[in-house]
Formats: structure tokens, sequence, C-alpha cells
């Protein structure tokens, strides 16, 4: 097989204005073949983006060479040809659309490369047809769902005839929809002899690759397949990642079911387990397996709705007659598609938004337009989805004490409640009160964004995708976190589009669908609802999936199994395995 | 209450494709059109010839099924503003012997030329607001980039890189709408740990105490997002000294030509009957 990418003792620092730079990656080499899959893997700050910022020339490395199909990417007049071979679909979906619509955003590339018209034309319709967008290619990107723009950027690619795309962690900020319909259109493209390069922190999206390469502080720590990383706990642990959860619950059922080996995914734990000759029969849960909450209401909310642009021809309705409790004590959970309307009902309740029709009870409040939203804002605390547009002063420590300074707290009083926000975060006061907000990472940044609003102490905390974009290690602190404030007496309210998470914090879910609640019920009868699930474009968590592909194989496990502990206790019940 | 809705202020592009002859024409006919009309009805001296000029206008929105309501609503904003220059002129002129005093309130007086003045720049004003607006009604964002990109070729000539100058039109019309949620973002951020947004009663001086802080923040994510913007394009080739392609190749019909060419004619005698 002809060699694509030769990558061969590469070095490089990032410029730090007035400082020593910061060094990214040291000594890499590695090779990559034409036609293979290949995920990269690392925590946040490993150096995974920076890397792959080389593999199309983006970046040029300070010492050691990248080579692209033979070209060297340190010869700027090689740069045409090696942005055409090598594609890459970053993050942000928003940024990299260019044009004022579809089908001119997807012509960028091609007009770049001098093409004719025709052509141009030929291949935009080609690469959108592939990706289903063609019939709205006129509409204005910024309209279109974060999913379907991460399409249009795909299309964008496809239209230069890439030998080899790069996902740069692209589905991070999509919804399980929107990630399956990356990974198939990823299936699609291998079919068609395209190299792929895949940045994730999801460690099932890595094992679908053939090949892994694993980053740790900029150190090329791990090059091979998916099996030899993940069955090897130590250097797992060692690169601050997480085995796939499908391989960490099923080591754990081979006492009972021993024709498990090693499955990193869920097809695979399906095709390892023989069917039962007869069906085995579990007691069914009692109910401390859950969490139960029977405290009073602390959020009504009756037939709420809420249109964005009201009166303009731009009108869109966001919610629609939208009824829902939220017990006090509790951490309740909203899911949905994106575009559902879980983040405009959140931002409901702390009076961002006020209903316009129907009545909303947050607390002692009633929010409507007479509320005091001073008062209501500071009972209850939001941190938002991006942790980029929360964080606005210059110093972690400022940025904490926001809140205190506005309500006009000062002198050691203040100093005090920081110092204790950035504890309970797990952030060192005096190592951390000094850094600059920008250049922490994303685990780091969503801690501040953490301890900025639990330093005003609010009763009611609403938190919107708080692990969204995360690195495994970085995402369990966080619930952690979560779970150790609201042990605290806190209600949390949570929106996700990572129902693993949600099955593991919350007692309560309210599924939403366009703007309607759907239904508001204990978590583990939703997360457990497949075809429900699935009618409204969510996923069930990975031990919800493999409970019922053990029921299919004749072990009845219990129906309401949303994650691995009960997964486990489940066969535990069953006594020690015989033989 | 829309208080951060930021975005809905950005209203570009209200385009209303419905598909009329006015609609088909070659985008650069369109640019045409519009250009001589609002050079015509702004340096036209007498006043019928901007009552002719209105008329116009108006027949554009008739032939391109446009509601006259969509066209109105683009006038109510500066309306105020527009009567509060027109009550000026009423008390430009001194009365003479063929300027007929209408009304003296003490020593100001409001002549019959005044009154016409005043007419006719609210008249002015209002053909060239529904002008100006048949360029969003009529043109969508790509035929106005295509349509320009092709009328300003010429300045190459004069080596004046018309290609780059679109690009940057082109990009921050895709980055408004993105600076508004961004803005909106922080303001939420901002409001959620106590600052006052969204709340009642506030004089002039608070308000802006508010936007100051969202200021900062809100260049530092800009520029953020411009970086990976700029990588992006610079991924899919862009800035190689090849020369660029295009993905639509605009004809230009014999329609167009007529149409310009009335246009033209039509703009030519308003301006100097």
């Amino acid at each position: 097989m002809a060699i694509l990418i030769e990558v061969n003792q590469v070095s490089y620092s990032h410029p730090v204005p007035g400082g020593p730079p910061h060094p990214a990656l040291r000594e890499i080499s590695f090779q990559i073949n034409e036609g293979e899959h290949i995920a990269i893997v690392g925590a946040n700050g490993s150096g995974k983006t920076t890397l792959a910022r080389h593999l199309n020339a983006l970046f040029v490395p300070d010492s050691g060479t990248v080579r692209i199909m033979g070209l060297d990417t340190k010869e700027r007049t090689n740069h045409l040809k090696i942005h055409q071979r090598i594609g890459m679909v970053f993050q942000s979906p928003q940024e990299q659309m260019i044009a004022t619509s579809i089908e001119e955003d997807v012509a960028f590339g091609p007009e770049n490369l001098g093409l004719p018209t025709q052509e141009i034309q030929q291949r935009v319709r080609h690469s959108l047809e592939l990706v289903e967008m063609w019939d709205q290619r006129t509409r204005s990107p910024q309209h279109l769902s974060a999913g379907q723009m991460q399409r249009v950027a795909l299309a964008g690619i496809l239209a230069m005839q890439p030998a080899c795309v790069i996902f740069d962690e692209s589905t991070a900020m999509l919804d399980p929809f929107g990630r399956e319909d990356v990974l198939r259109n990823i299936e699609t493209l291998k079919k068609s002899g395209i190299t792929i390069l895949m940045i994730t922190h999801f460690m099932e999206e890595a094992s679908l690759a053939n090949r892994i390469i694993g980053l740790h502080q900029g150190r090329l720590r791990f090059d091979g397949s998916p099996e030899e990383l993940f069955t090897n706990d130590k250097l797992v642990k060692s690169m601050n990642l997480d085995k796939p959860r499908v391989l960490w619950f099923a080591q754990q059922l081979t006492p009972w079911i021993p024709t498990i080996k090693s499955p990193l995914t869920v097809e695979q734990f399906k095709k390892q387990i023989e069917p039962r000759p007869s069906t085995q029969f579990f007691v069914p849960f009692e109910d401390h397996y859950f969490f139960r909450n029977t405290q009073d209401s602390l959020v009504i909310g009756n037939h709420i709705s809420f249109t964005y642009l009201q009166n303009t021809p731009l009108a869109h309705q966001a919610l629609e007659d939208i009824s829902f409790t939220i017990r006090e004590g509790s951490v309740h959970g909203l899911i949905g598609a994106t575009g559902s309307g879980k983040s405009t009902l959140l931002q409901h309740l702390n009076g961002l938004y006020i209903p316009q029709t129907g009545d909303l009870k947050v607390g002692p409040f009633e929010v409507n337009q007479e509320t005091d939203l001073l008062q209501l804002r500071r009972y209850t605390g939001m941190v938002f989805q991006n942790p980029n547009y929360q964080l606005f002063e210059q110093y972690v420590g400022d940025e904490i004490a926001y809140g205190l300074k506005v309500l006009g707290i000062t002198g050691s009083e203040l100093r005090e409640r920081v110092k204790l926000a950035m504890s309970q975060v797990g952030l060192d006061f005096e190592e951390f009160k000094d850094r600059m907000t920008f250049a922490l990472s994303g685990g780091e940044k969503r801690k501040v964004a953490l301890a900025s609003t639990l330093v005003l102490d609010p009763s009611l905390m609403l938190l919107d995708e708080p692990t969204a974009g995360l690195d495994p290690i970085a995402r369990r602190e966080i619930l952690g976190q979560m779970v150790r404030v609201h042990n605290e007496g806190k209600t949390l309210v949570v929106s996700s589009h990572q129902l693993e998470d949600l099955a593991l914090l919350t007692d309560h879910v309210t599924l939403l669908s366009e703007g309607k609640a759907v239904c508001n019920q204990e978590t583990e009868k939703i997360l457990s609802d497949h075809t429900l699930l699935h009618q409204y474009q969510m996923i069930a968590p990975i031990a919800a999936q493999m409970a019922s592909v053990l029921h299919e194989k004749g072990w009845m496990v219990p129906e309401n199994i949303i994650i691995g502990q009960q997964l486990v206790a489940a066969f535990q019940t069953l006594g020690e395995p015989n033989g | 209450m829309a208080n951060f809705e930021f975005t809905q202020n950005l209203s570009f592009g209200q385009y209303l494709p419905t598909n009329s002859w006015f609609h088909q024409r070659d985008p650069r006919a369109k640019i045409l059109v519009i250009f001589f009309l609002m050079m015509a009805i702004t340096f036209a001296r007498n006043t019928y010839m901007v009552f002719a000029g209105l008329l116009i206008v108006l027949f554009i929105f008739l032939i391109s099924h446009i509601p006259l309501k969509n066209a109105l609503r683009g006038i109510r904003t500066p309306l105020p503003f527009l009567i509060f220059i027109a009550f000026f002129q009423l008390f430009r002129f001194a009365p003479g012997a063929d300027n007929i005093l209408i009304l003296t309130i003490w020593s100001f007086t409001i002549t019959m030329q005044g009154l016409l003045a005043a007419g006719t720049i609210i008249l002015r004003f209002v053909s060239l607001i529904l002008t100006i607006s048949l360029v969003s009604f009529t043109l969508s964002t790509s035929d106005l980039i295509y349509g320009l990109q092709s009328l300003l070729k010429p300045l190459n000539w004069l080596k004046i890189p018309s290609e780059d100058f679109i690009m940057v039109v082109q990009i921050t019309l895709r980055f408004l709408p993105l600076l508004g949620q961004a803005t909106e973002q922080i303001a939420k951020a901002q409001a959620a740990r106590g600052a006052a947004w969204g709340v009642k009663n506030q004089n002039f001086k608070q308000r802006i105490q508010l936007i100051i802080p969202v200021i900062v923040p809100m260049f530092l994510t800009s520029l953020q997002k411009a970086e990976t913007m700029a990588m992006a394009m610079d991924s899919r080739g862009y800035g190689n000294h090849l020369k660029r392609g295009a993905y639509r190749q605009l004809t230009f019909k014999k329609q167009d030509g007529f149409l310009v060419v009335t246009a033209f004619l039509i703009s030519v005698m308003l301006l100097y009957l």
C-alpha cells in the first residue's frame, strides 16, 4: 500500500507572547498508508489538534519533516496540492462556513482550485447529494442545526476530491443522531477508499478505527490496534484515557458469560454471546437501586410557550405548551435532539427569558414580567454550554469573584468565598487565581465556570451540556463535582446529549421534542425505553443497549437497567458462576 | 420579552423569492437598475420628478410581487427622524413675490416653498429607502455578491483586487450573525451572575454600564472565531495565487440589457427634466 503521510521526528512549540514557547509536539514519527482508518486519542492538551494541523500543512514543524504524498509541508508551493488532498472538518461547525448559502460554501474549495464552472457545479451537486443536503442547497448556513452544518462542512471537503479527511473532534458538539450521522458518512468514505483520521474523546468512536495513535503530553505514546490499547489497563490509565464502556462492563460479566472476549462495541458484544439454550430469569430490582426523591416540587411549569423573534417574519416557536415539575433536592435531566428547546427552557428557569404564556414557579418566585430578576438569578445559578462565552474576565480569580463584586462584597469575605468555591471544584486557589482564563484547558474552563456560579451559593443550579467536548477524565471529574454539589442539598437541572451522564446523575428526566414535552418520568423508565428514545432521535445508554442484547440471547436481566453497576448487580443476584 | 435577541436587529437578507420577472433578471442588471434609480432620486431637482421616481419604484414592487406592507415596515423606524428634518425645511425660505406666505408664528414664517421643500425631502427619503429595500427583497446575498464581483471586475485593470474586496463583503455578511450570537451569549452569562440585563426601570447611564463589560469579551471571542475561520479557509485552499473559478456563471440576456437601458434612460430623464 502506498504511503500517504510520513511524519518524521516532528517537534513544534506554540509561540507565547512575552514568554518561552509552549512545546506541543515532541519528536513524533509515524506513517499513514492510503485507505487506513485511524483514531487519534489523548487527554485535553495532549497535542492532538496541533498534530492534525501539521498533517494538512496548516502548521509547519519547528524541526523534523511532514511529507504528504512525498510533498514536504515546508515548501509553500506544495500547500495548495496538500490542502486539496487532505481535507479537514473542524470541531465548531459555525466558523467553518464561509459563504452565505450552502451550495456556495461547498463551491468555495473547488473555486480556489480554479476549476471550470461546469466541473465545480458537478462536484457541488455530487458531494451535497452524498451527505443528503442537495435539496436544501439555497439555505443560509446560519439557520441549520449543528449536525447539518457538519454535513455541509464535509461536503465542502469532498468537493475537493481529497485522498484523506481529518475529523477534528467533529462530533463533540452534536447530538447522538448527529454523531451517528457523521459515523455513517465515515463508513461511506472508507468504502470509496478515502483515508480517515479522526480525533475524538469518545472511546467508543475510537474503537471503530483500525489503528489508534495515542498522544500524551505531546509525545507519541501508543501506535497500534484498538484492542491492544484498551486491554492494557495500565497504559490507558497512564494516558489519562478511559476504556470504552462496553469493554468496561463486559469484562465484569465474563465470570457468568465466558464467551465474552473484550468487545469494544455493542456489535462485537452481541456477536460474542451465544444464545442461551434455556432462558435465564432474574429477580426485578428493588427500589434502592434507583434514586428516589419524594420531596415537594421546587419548580412548577404550566403550559409554557415561547416564540423567538415574536411578531417578525423570522418568528420561531421554541416552546409549545410545556408543563413539568422538578422536585426539591433532585437532579433533573432534560433530553431531546438539537433544537428541541432544552436550552430555551433552561433559560426560563432563571428569568433570562420570561414565558410568553403559561405560569412558571421557581422556588419562591413566580416568573413573569413583574419578577425581581436579580433576586431570581441569585436563587438560580446557571452554567452555560460553551465556557468560552461564559468567561469574560482576564484572570481566573476575578472571573469567579465577578458575581460577588456585583453584589458589593469585597475584602477578606470575597477572598474566602472565592477560595471556597475553587476548592469545591478542585482548583487550587494559589495556583489558579492568577492564571489567564483564555489559556485554560477545556476541562479547567468548565471548572472555573462551575465555581463562578457556585460562589453565589444558589439553591437551584442549571447546567447546560456540562460535559460536552471534555476528555474522559475531565468529564468524570465534572460529574463527580455535580454529585457533590447535589449532596450538599442543591437541586440540579441538567440538560445533556450524554444520556450516559444523565443515567448516572438524575432521578427524573423530561424528554423534549420540537418544543413540546413528550414525557416527564423516572430516569430509568425513559432511558431504558429504546423505542421511545429512537422515535425522538436519541440513543439509549450503553448499559441499556447491552441489557437489550442480553435479552435477545435469553438472559432476562431487569428491563430498567441504565447503568453498568446495575447490570453487574443483576448478575451478582445469580450467585457465583458455576464453572 | 426579547431582551437577548440581538440577532433580530440585524435583519439582513430579507430576501423574498417570489420568482417574478424582475427577480429572474441577471443580478448585475438588477444592481444597475437600482443604482441608476438611487442616483436619479438623490439628485433630481424637480419635486415632480422625485414623485415620478417614487412611482417607478412602486411599479417595480408591483411587478416583483412584493407586498407593500413589507416595504412600509422599513419606513416606519426612520419616519420620526424624517419628519424632524422636514419640519426645519418649513421655515427655510423668506416670503417674497413668488413665494406665498402661509402662516406666521412669532418671527417664523411658513411659506409655499418651505412646504414644498419639506414635502420633497420626505418624498425623496421615502423613495430612497424603498429603493434600497428593493436590494434586499429582490437580490439574495449570493446574487449581490456574484453581481458585484462581476461588475467590479474592471477595477482589476487598475490593480485594485476586487475579488479580495468581495470576499471581505461576503465574510462580513457571514460574520454579523455570529457576532450577534456571541454578544447574546456573553450578556446572558453576565446576567446569570447578577448583571442587571433585562431588568426594568434603568436609566441611560445604567444601561451603558451594562454594555461596556460585554464589549471586550465580544472582541476576544470574535478574534478567536475569525482565527478559526481563517484556518478553515486556508485548509480549503484559499489564498493561493491561481485564478479562482466560479460556481455560478451569470448570463446577461437581451431582456436584461433592455431593462438596464430603460432604467438608464428613465433616470437621465428624472435628473434633467
